[in-house]
């Protein structure tokens, strides 16, 4: 497979395709444009009233004399920052869904793909040339997207009433990386699926469940089992654990009390002072957490496994191609 | 080097054969024509040769290739009789997209072509009538200077008119470059004015596979008593024999008629019927042409 046949078959994707290939960069740069321009009339409210420090993710600076602004502020915490912030990962779906399913399914369904074949393409640069441009564009667009995202979510959560915690699912996710890596990884189950089914109503089914069951493992297995991995290990006093973390850049895995001998302790008795209790049985406390700057390596790790994912979808599908190519 | 060349080529859809154990060999230079039956396998022959589909028992060459290989798509161009076109694409972008994708494109020969058909650049090839997006295909397929085009029903779709000038127009290519032509039709009578070479398919079959000159020397339709027909079967290979009456008209394979029997060259339709009308009959390629029965 040469460069040139990809790079050739790209060109004619253009032709082709030119309204989704300009489309969903375009959707994504609006939908930044409209993050950025949200989130700067935020900041500029919180310079105006001098609360512009209570951004930074640090307890010393923010914490409850921010939380207390806030509640001050404004008459009651928004949620609607949070149901943005579940839109804004679902943009790259939508682009999957309208875009990428329908690009490939239809060229099944209408069967112009025996025009592509039947040229000096072949089926694999069929799919590279026509489906690469359109991954490529949604990832750089999704990325400069996340980037807004994540500006807009700092002010966002603050408005919302909670305080800034790089950990919390929605700040995880809302980073420029994660959403290109999610973006990546829609794009190629749509490719998938609609070389799977070749039917665009029956693909863009497929594909919607095929995310959601890849969404809910995301949230229930990857990011847990994710943030469980590399903790770092401290002895703390059983007061400081029960507040722990003592600062919102880093996660809590797990706290547990120890005795002398190194046994964990299950369970507390039901006594009045529980300090007493554990001084009294030299028992110590324990939490294993990660610290902030594990959380670019996690985020790393976790689109590692998006692309990962993706490019093993890809392969799925240059190999159903070569084993049911047209018929 | 063989246009075509195929060796117990099968393809099959779940439990059933679409073609199976198909020999075939055309030289190159020819102008073939696939006849056969609906459902007798020339789209899926013509797939599998095109590199659409892949074959599910034998072997398949196109110009010394295997179909599909980039030697054989850059030699190959192939219309399907769905007319794949991109029909929200205007016709210019549609030839833009064309010529994207191939090495070799004559975009002389396009604009000239699409120019005499009268077929704007500038319109949707969605709102184009049938027989235009099968000019529009053919034009296209013929820019890449193939050397060889397989057409799958092109004329399906155009008049009388326009299938003559098509007809015409492949004439002038296959003649001024040497272009092997495979196309199949229903339309027998047309095919007659330009097919050299003949291949009937038959339920997945070859049944025939021979120049088109050597079966019309090698084939009388004969005219003579119905109750003569039995004894003629120990006289001459009959392919096909119809009663009418007290009359009967038979297909045989024979360069001279038998006494009592009236001899008449016959037409590449009736060859066609007769074959058709028969599907145990079989012409093996050259040079062992035998009725096989």
């Amino acid at each position: 497979m040469t460069t040139l046949t990809v790079l050739r078959m790209t060109r004619a994707t253009w032709y082709k395709h030119r309204f989704s290939v300009v489309g969903v960069p375009a959707v994504f740069l609006l939908a930044a444009l409209a993050l950025f321009a949200d989130s700067v009339v935020q900041r500029h409210w919180l310079s105006v009233h001098h609360l512009s420090g209570c951004l930074v993710a640090n307890a010393t600076t923010g914490g409850s004399w921010c939380r207390s602004a806030a509640w001050a502020s404004l008459s009651s915490p928004s949620q609607t920052p949070n149901v943005i912030a579940v839109a804004v990962l679902a943009l790259p779906v939508l682009a999957g869904l309208f875009a990428g399913v329908p690009w490939v399914a239809r060229e099944f369904e209408s069967g112009a793909f025996r025009f592509t074949w039947t040229q000096d393409t072949g089926p694999r640069h069929w799919l590279l040339g026509t489906f690469g441009p359109l991954v490529l564009l949604a990832a750089v667009s999704a990325a400069i997207y996340g980037a807004a995202a994540y500006w807009w979510y700092q002010v966002a959560q603050w408005q919302a009433g909670t305080s800034i915690w790089s950990w919390r699912w929605s700040s995880f996710e809302l980073t420029p990386l994660s959403i290109a890596g999610w973006t990546v990884l829609t794009m190629a189950l749509a490719l998938l699926c609609g070389v799977l089914i070749r039917r665009v109503l029956p693909a863009m089914i497929a594909f919607i469940a095929t995310l959601g069951a890849c969404a809910y493992l995301s949230q229930t297995w990857l990011r847990p089992w994710l943030f469980g991995i590399g903790t770092a290990v401290k002895q703390v006093s059983w007061s400081a654990s029960a507040g722990w973390p003592p600062s919102t850049t880093t996660y809590t895995v797990q706290t547990w009390l120890q005795t002398p001998s190194g046994q964990r302790v299950s369970g507390l008795p039901a006594v009045n002072n529980v300090s007493a209790w554990i001084a009294q049985h030299h028992y110590t406390s324990w939490v294993a957490y990660q610290p902030h700057n594990h959380l670019i390596w996690l985020e790393l790790a976790r689109n590692g496994i998006l692309i990962t994912a993706a490019a093993f979808a890809v392969l799925a599908t240059v190999w159903w191609l070569r084993i049911r190519p047209a018929d | 080097m063989n246009a075509i060349e195929t060796r117990g080529l099968g393809k099959r859809y779940r439990r059933t054969w679409a073609v199976r154990d198909c020999d075939l060999t055309v030289p190159v230079g020819q102008v073939t024509a696939l006849v056969g039956p609906n459902g007798a396998g020339k789209t899926t022959l013509l797939r599998i040769l095109a590199g659409l589909a892949t074959p599910t028992a034998g072997t398949a060459t196109v110009l010394g290739a295997a179909p599909g290989s980039p030697q054989a798509r850059a030699a190959v161009s192939a219309v399907d009789q769905t007319v794949p076109l991109y029909r929200h694409l205007r016709v210019a972008g549609q030839l833009a997209a064309a010529r994207a994708l191939n090495d070799q494109w004559d975009a002389d020969l396009a604009a000239r072509r699409l120019s005499a058909l009268g077929i704007p650049t500038s319109a949707r090839v969605g709102k184009l009538s049938g027989g235009q997006q099968a000019q529009l295909a053919l034009t296209m397929a013929l820019a890449r200077r193939p050397q060889l085009l397989l057409l799958d029903e092109p004329l399906a779709s155009l008049d009388p008119l326009a299938r003559q000038d098509v007809l015409g127009w492949l004439m002038t290519c296959v003649a001024e470059d040497g272009l092997s032509v495979v196309f199949s039709s229903h339309v027998i009578a047309e095919l007659e004015r330009v097919a050299s070479y003949l291949v009937v398919l038959s339920a997945g079959r070859i049944q025939v596979a021979a120049t088109v000159d050597s079966l019309l020397d090698t084939h009388l339709a004969l005219t003579g008593p119905a109750d003569g027909v039995d004894d003629l079967y120990d006289q001459v290979e009959i392919v096909t024999a119809q009663r009418a009456g007290r009359q009967a008209l038979v297909l045989a394979r024979t360069g001279a008629a038998p006494p009592g029997w009236a001899p008449r060259p016959v037409t590449m339709e009736e060859l066609v019927l007769g074959y058709l009308r028969e599907p145990a009959a079989r012409v093996v390629p050259e040079p062992g042409l035998e009725i096989v029965r």
